[in-house]
Formats: structure tokens, sequence, C-alpha cells
């Protein structure tokens, strides 16, 4: 069964410093056998959404496996509006991050609906990073608010899965994206609250090792159907693409 | 009386947590309309990233400015595992100072790996500021100071913490502080009384805070003169052993 890793994050990791390149990536897929991985980059999520967009476009140019995801800061929406440009409208690119600047804080509406007005005419996916409730119930805001578009709950509410899976079940344009908390029981619970189409996997490395991630949805007491959805087809479905390697 | 003026406390790179403009050209036009000499600088990537990547940065952009930007190194201690000789070689690479971000990256004063680093530090003679703009924070550092000769500079003490920084510069002689936060009518003169004018140092925030409003507060102050020399270039001049 081929994986697709919605969520994974290469460049030198904050406060350690370590470096986890796009090889360390590849060599990663290949171990978990997955086809295809969509990236942002390490500093593009802490500091420099510009340098982590411009670093990402090089390493997909040269990686067919992987693909971009354009992360924005929402303190910056002419700055985001333009790396959208740049960057979205491209096949390279699949998905749009939007952060706050601050680690462990959540984006709201108010702050982020000029980005997402703008990101209207591009009909791809939003990430959200979601580690908690409070963040989950912003994020739920803004998916009602923009119902056209699809977003990912990045960490589907950490240790309040229970509460981002009932916000999805309620908000139909959420997806819960399973890294986060490792119950064992939030994976069974999901699927049968908002079905496993609406899930997906993402690894988030270079924080969490895969095995972690996968373990729990293979441990997971739902039918091998419902995991295969949650590793591979639900992440085919939400950005359009066509089964096995393109 | 022209002074020599070196902003001690200044940053450039990005800041993802509000808008904020802060490239390095920034940086050096403010020096340059304000008078300002040289100012000791750090790329922000140090301080939000990685202090790996943030010291390459920084010692890469200073070198490009033609001497206007003293480069300071920065070492975020829960990244820090005891590397033999870290301080030595940021030193011998070119960096003057070293800045800690405990509040930025939220960590205490008594972090163990912290305190490590700041034996490591005791090799090599150059001052280290921290952060210290909350109430607690110069009693903290204190806690760590015992029987450390290294020069350490509180950065961001204010009204609230004046007392409290006294407190701790009358007790540990190698203890200075910045001018960064003070906004209050007389707090420059009332501290220059307190420990001596060769005890704080010109820093601004620049980038992040406003150099005019800085030097302003500085310039208007009233102390002597030989005093304002000593706060805005002098003392720092002398830590560096001559910048």
């Amino acid at each position: 069964m081929a994986t697709i890793d919605v969520h994974a994050e290469i460049g030198t990791t904050p406060m350690w410093g370590v470096p986890f390149t796009d090889a360390n990536l590849a060599r990663s897929m290949q171990k978990y056998g997955v086809e295809r991985s969509i990236i942002s980059s390490t500093i593009g999520n802490s500091c420099d959404f510009r340098r982590g967009n411009a670093q990402i476009a090089k390493v997909v140019q040269s990686n067919p496996s992987m693909l971009g995801c354009v992360v924005v800061n929402m303190n910056y929406p002419e700055q985001s509006q333009e790396e959208m440009h740049a960057y979205v409208g491209s096949d390279q690119f699949a998905a749009l991050l939007l952060t706050s600047g601050v680690r462990g804080r959540h984006v709201t509406l108010t702050e982020t609906e000029e980005i997402l007005n703008a990101h209207r005419r591009f009909v791809k996916p939003v990430y959200l990073h979601a580690p908690n409730q409070q963040a989950a119930i912003a994020a739920n805001e803004i998916a009602k608010a923009f119902s056209i578009m699809k977003f990912v709950l990045i960490g589907m509410g950490g240790e309040d899965w229970r509460m981002a899976t009932l916000l999805a079940e309620r908000t139909l344009n959420l997806v819960l994206e399973v890294s986060g908390s490792s119950s064992p029981d939030k994976i069974q619970f999901a699927s049968e609250h908002i079905g496993s189409h609406r899930i997906v996997y993402g690894s988030g490395l270079p924080y969490v090792d895969p095995s972690a991630v996968i373990g729990l949805v293979q441990d997971a007491e739902i039918t091998d159907a419902d995991k295969r959805n949650i590793l591979e087809g639900s992440a085919r479905r939400l950005f359009a693409w066509a089964r096995g390697p393109e | 009386m022209p002074f020599e003026i070196i902003d001690a406390n200044t940053v450039f790179g990005p800041w993802p947590i509000t808008r904020a403009d802060m490239p390095v050209e920034r940086l050096t036009a403010a020096l340059k309309n304000h008078g300002v000499t040289k100012s000791l600088a750090i790329s922000t990537v140090g301080v939000l990233h990685n202090y790996g990547d943030g010291n390459a940065e920084t010692l890469r952009v200073c070198s490009e400015q033609g001497g206007a930007l003293i480069p300071i190194a920065t070492v975020d201690p829960r990244g820090y595992f005891g590397a033999k000789g870290l301080a030595a070689k940021l030193v011998e690479s070119g960096f003057k100072m070293f800045r800690f971000f405990p509040l930025q990256q939220e960590w205490s004063l008594d972090h163990a790996s912290f305190c490590d680093l700041l034996d490591e530090m005791e090799s090599v003679s150059v001052p280290v500021m921290v952060q210290a703009r909350e109430t607690g924070c110069p009693s903290a550092l204190q806690r760590v100071l015992g029987g450390r000769n290294t020069t350490f500079i509180l950065e961001g003490i204010s009204f609230e913490n004046m007392a409290e920084a006294v407190s701790v510069m009358r007790k540990h002689k190698n203890v200075m502080c910045d001018t960064r936060e003070l906004r209050v009518p007389g707090a420059l003169r009332f501290l220059v009384d307190q420990v001596g004018a060769d005890r704080v140092i010109f820093g601004s925030g620049c980038l992040r805070s406003s150099l005019a409003a800085a030097l302003g507060y500085v310039m208007d102050a009233e102390i002597a003169d030989e005093a304002k020399a000593a706060v805005l270039g002098g003392n720092i001049k002398r830590l560096l052993g001559g910048a």
C-alpha cells in the first residue's frame, strides 16, 4: 500500500539546528513506502516564510516525489499574497499553510480573511495548525466563513481531538491530519464520526518519527479500507490526484 | 560636546511575530541618520530559528557592512549539548559579544545548559547580554552569577524592575545594564546616581524599537557630559577592548 504524507518539513530544525534535507526525507519516504510528500521549510515555519518558500521551490523542482506547501504569515498579508501568486498556481505546490508567526499561537478569521479571499482562485487546500481546542475552534470559524475551500487541521486538535472531530462532523470542509496526540482512540473515533475519507496522514517530520504516526493508524480498530483511505486515498481525493505515480 | 555613539543593542532580519520591516539596510540607514558610529548587531534568525544558522547569517551580513556592524553571537541553551570550545570558536570567528533571549525562547535562567554555557564563557573575555525586561529577571540572573567573572549586561531594564536591577548591580560589580527600555523622566539620571555612569550602556533595540527615541532619551538626560559619553559609547568600547 502506498502512503501519502501531507505534512513534512525540511531544513535545519529550530533550536537544535540539526539538518533534515530533501535527501533525508527521500530516505525516510523509501523506508516507509511514502510515494509522495507535501513539504514546507523549517525556517519558513519558524521565522521567514519567504526564504522558506524559495528553498522549497528549488527542492520540489529536483524531487518529483515532493510537492511544496506555500507558507504565508497572517501578519504580512501583502507579502503573503505575493508568495501565493508566485507559487500556489504552480503544479509543484499543492497547498497553502497559514501561520501566525508564533509557535503555539493559532490564526484567526479576522487576521486571515484578506489572505483567504485572495486564495479563492487557487482551489488548493489550506492547512491550519490545530494543536489544541482553541486553534480548532478558530479553524472551524475560518472554514465556515470560506465554505468553498478545504481546510486541513494539522495535528487534529492535539489532545483535544474529540472536539476537533466533533467540529469536523458539523463543518464538512474540514479535514483532519493525524499527527499530534498519540491517543490510541482518536483514529477510530474520527473514522466513526466523519469517515476515513476526511482523515489524512501527515508525518510531522522532522519533529515526529513516521513510525509513530503510521503505527497509530495501523493499530487503530478500523477496517483496512479505512486505513488505506487515511494513508493514501483521502489525500488523493483532497488533492485530486490520480491513483499511482504520475 | 559631540559624542561617539555605539549602539550595543540592534537587530535585523525576519520578524514573523508582528508586522515589521527589518532588513539590514534599514538598520545601517538609521545608524547613519542618527550619527551612530557602530552598532552591535544580531540576526533574528539566531533568536527565532536556530543559533547555528543565525550566527552564520550575522557574521556574513555584518562583514558586508564595512565595519559599521559588530557581530553578536547567540546560543539557545535548549539546543546546547555542551560542545566544548563553542564560545571560543565563535569569538575566534569574529563575534564580540553574546546575547541570550530567555524570555523570547521561554527558558529560565537556571536552565542547566545555560549554566554550562556560562561556564564556557568564562574562558573568553567577551560580555554577555541577557534579556531582563520583566520583574524577576535580574534576581534570576543573580542566582547563577556566583563566582563568575564574565561581564553581564541586563537588557531592557525599565522602571518596573530598576530597583531589582540596582540591587543586583550593587552586589555584583560585573553586572551592567542597557538603556533600551528606559522611558520614565529622570530614570537614567537616577540609575547613574545609583550605580555609576560606567555601568550603563546605550542600547536602543533598533530595529525593533526606535533609535531616535532611545537616543533622544539619553541625549536629553540631566547627567554630566562625561557620564553621557560613557553611556553612549565609552563603556561598551571599554568592554570590547576598544571596539
